[in-house]
């Protein structure tokens, strides 16, 4: 308990409470055998006190007793009064009979001892005891007792208790005064570092240090302390430096943040301004194509009529340019459906479904009515993938019908495959053609492009540049490798999972 | 009172009849007085200091004599085997003078027999002739006891006062001092009667 009550005192008080406790048990112990001490110094010369009034006593009524004179002895043991302790005398004859008896005024004669005793002193019924031989002539001719009180003693204990008592208190209050002054010398240290310590803490001003002043345990903790506060110190300013250049730095970045923001509004607002741009474009595209057509018929229309009704009137010359007219018009309206197309592919591809390419091809195959001489071969199994049937048809319609064109005479032969890479299909179109320089490899696949104008390739020029565009709106690669006569390998790639979605409206904006 | 003599009277059977007596009941023949007196002898032996000369051989008893009638019976019984001083106690009565010649050799042989006791009761029968008895050892170390009236008068030491009854006594220190006997304060202080040197007899001497 005490243990637990100290440990919630100052360390002022508990040095003071420490000294008292020492300083109380020291001079309790001191107390106490001072007090033994003086008891058993007094207590024999108590003893020693009623011996000698024995030895004189008893020595002072041999001959009276001798002489059976008791008055005499009755004097003998009145003198006894002198001492005021003495409660009783007493001479006994050698058969132990009552001769004479002195009794102290206060005192019946129930103090008489109920037996004789050998000769010495006896501590009994609170009362000291002695019993004396009364000689005469180195004979024994009697007895003599004396009892005494034993107040003398229990009043000089009394006295001794209080003295040491006030003594006691004295040297309690002396010691209290000294450890109140002294216990300074170890408090105070440890007191100022403390506050020292609370000054740190509530003012985070580590450049305080706590003043040695003693060489001791508590001189070890200032040094220790002290050493402390440096390296928090060190830390702390390096954790503030630290701090000013994060922060710094986060301004920075805040400020590039902002301009990045800003950055990014107006590229945003450039795509969207390029959007309407390009759908305007399209628009124009589109409405300039139709436009252009209604004309191109009337003068189709016309062109032949002019053909069937004036047949007789014209010469062979004529006759040759009208139907050169009439070609020319046609491949017109060809170019203009191709451009048609080309802007629609957009619009069309809205609808998407889950497409199994075995069938789409088939239906490719039996639409491209491809001639006898031209085999075409599909070398495994295709996946199914999701997409707008009507743009994936178109991509293996372009393919194949371009394959079926360059293939090789007399016998063509066309390869479609499928594999797997990654998270891609990767397709390729393989026919066993002319080839294509590697310097048009790309140039192939922009519009309006065609490397032979030959008689016999009708191309409007748009259907790879179709192919690459679908196939680049759903996330895909379109290339084309080949060496010089031995045909020419058109292999594209589509993402397996439906990802490319995110940059849908970019690309189709950068084609444009 | 009457219980301090009740007290007196059984102290005094019991005087001897402690350690002293081996029997109290024996001696209801001599009378209770003479009991007492016997005792006190010999306690004047004790109290009473002779000079070194004459009790210089450590082996010589101490005589006590009794001269004339006596009536102690068997009373000097239980002293019998007792000592004083380291010596043994012995009793010698003798014939009283009245029955002697005085002027026989007889006389003269008891004269010095009388002279080497250290303690001579001259008993109640020689009242006529105590005089002649003090005389007889006078100038020797004898220590006189009687139980006659006028006998410190004639010159004797110690007296029993005869009209009381419980041995009280009278001393005549004069006399003692003049033979050279040391008689202890405590004894004087309980005589009766103390007769003092008187200071002419001092510058007589």
């Amino acid at each position: 308990l005490i243990m637990f009550k100290m440990s919630n005192m100052t360390i002022k008080d508990k040095l003071i409470l420490i000294i008292m406790l020492v300083s109380l048990s020291a001079l309790v112990l001191t107390a106490f055998i001072l007090l033994g001490f003086v008891h058993v110094t007094f207590r024999n010369s108590m003893v020693q006190d009623i011996l000698t009034d024995a030895d004189m006593a008893a020595d002072n009524c041999n001959v009276a007793l001798a002489f059976r004179n008791i008055e005499d002895v009755e004097k003998t043991l009145t003198s006894l009064k002198s001492k005021s302790s003495i409660v009783f005398g007493g001479v006994y004859t050698t058969n132990g009979e009552n001769f004479a008896e002195y009794y102290r005024d206060d005192i019946d004669s129930s103090v008489r001892p109920a037996q004789l005793k050998k000769d010495g002193y006896y501590f009994e019924n609170g009362f000291l005891t002695v019993f004396k031989s009364i000689v005469l002539d180195d004979e024994k001719i009697g007895m003599l007792c004396i009892r005494s009180d034993l107040i003398p003693l229990h009043e000089i204990f009394k006295n001794s208790t209080a003295v040491i008592t006030i003594v006691l208190l004295l040297a309690l209050l002396m010691a209290y005064f000294l450890s109140a002054r002294l216990q300074k010398i170890i408090s105070v240290s440890i007191l100022k570092l403390a506050e020292v310590a609370k000054v740190v803490s509530e003012k985070k001003d580590y450049s305080t240090r706590a003043i040695k002043q003693s060489n001791d345990e508590i001189g070890l903790l200032i040094d220790a302390f002290n050493e402390m506060l440096e390296q928090i110190q060190q830390r702390d300013s390096t954790l503030v430096n630290t701090n000013e250049k994060l922060s710094t730095e986060i301004a920075k970045r805040k400020k590039a943040k902002k301009a990045l923001e800003k950055l990014n509004k107006d590229l945003e607002s450039t795509v969207w301004e390029l959007m309407r741009a390009n759908q305007q474009l399209r628009d124009f595209t589109h409405i300039t194509a139709h436009d252009l057509k209604t004309p191109l018929r009337g003068i189709s229309t016309l062109a032949n009529w002019i053909s069937t009704d004036y047949s007789d009137v014209l010469d062979v010359r004529g006759k040759k340019n009208l139907t050169m007219l009439i070609k020319r018009v046609q491949r017109m309206y060809h170019l203009i459906d191709s451009i048609l197309e080309y802007s629609n592919i957009i619009r069309i591809k809205e609808k998407e479904q889950e497409v199994d390419l075995n069938a789409l091809l088939a239906e490719v195959i039996h639409e491209i009515e491809a001639p006898e001489n031209v085999q075409i071969s599909i070398d495994n199994n295709l996946p199914a993938v999701v997409c707008d049937k009507e743009l994936m048809m178109r991509v293996f319609e372009n393919l194949l019908s371009n394959a079926v064109k360059h293939a090789g005479k007399p016998r063509g032969q066309i390869k479609v495959n499928c594999e797997q890479e990654n998270n891609f299909w990767r397709f390729s179109v393989i026919d066993n053609g002319l080839g294509i320089e590697e310097k048009y490899f790309k140039k192939i696949f922009q519009m309006f492009q065609t490397l032979s104008t030959q008689e016999g390739f009708e191309s409007s020029g748009v259907g790879l540049s179709v192919v690459k565009k679908i196939v680049e709106l759903y996330g895909g690669k379109i290339w084309v490798e080949s060496k010089g006569g031995q045909g020419s390998t058109f292999s594209f790639t589509l993402p397996k999972h439906k990802e490319r979605v995110k940059d849908e409206k970019l690309q189709s904006s950068t084609v444009g | 009172m009457k219980l301090k003599t009740y007290i007196i009277i059984v102290l005094v059977a019991g005087l001897f009849g402690g350690p002293v007596s081996a029997n109290p009941d024996e001696e209801s023949s001599v009378s209770r007085e003479y009991q007492i007196k016997a005792a006190f002898l010999y306690n004047f032996l004790k109290t009473v200091e002779w000079p070194e000369e004459v009790i210089s051989d450590g082996n010589e008893p101490m005589v006590i004599g009794i001269i004339g009638k006596d009536h102690f019976g068997e009373a000097f019984d239980p002293i019998k085997g007792k000592s004083v001083k380291g010596r043994k106690v012995i009793v010698k009565r003798f014939e009283g003078l009245s029955q002697v010649d005085e002027s026989s050799d007889d006389a003269e042989d008891e004269s010095k027999a009388l002279r080497k006791c250290h303690l001579l009761f001259v008993c109640s029968s020689e009242q006529k002739t105590f005089g002649e008895i003090i005389k007889s050892v006078k100038g020797h170390s004898v220590l006189t006891v009687s139980e006659v009236d006028n006998f410190l008068e004639a010159g004797g030491i110690i007296n029993f006062i005869p009209s009381a009854e419980k041995g009280e006594f009278e001393i005549n220190l004069a006399v003692a001092k003049r033979v050279r006997l040391k008689i202890s304060s405590k004894l004087l202080r309980i005589a009766k009667r103390v007769i003092e040197e008187k200071p002419s007899e001092k510058a007589k001497n």
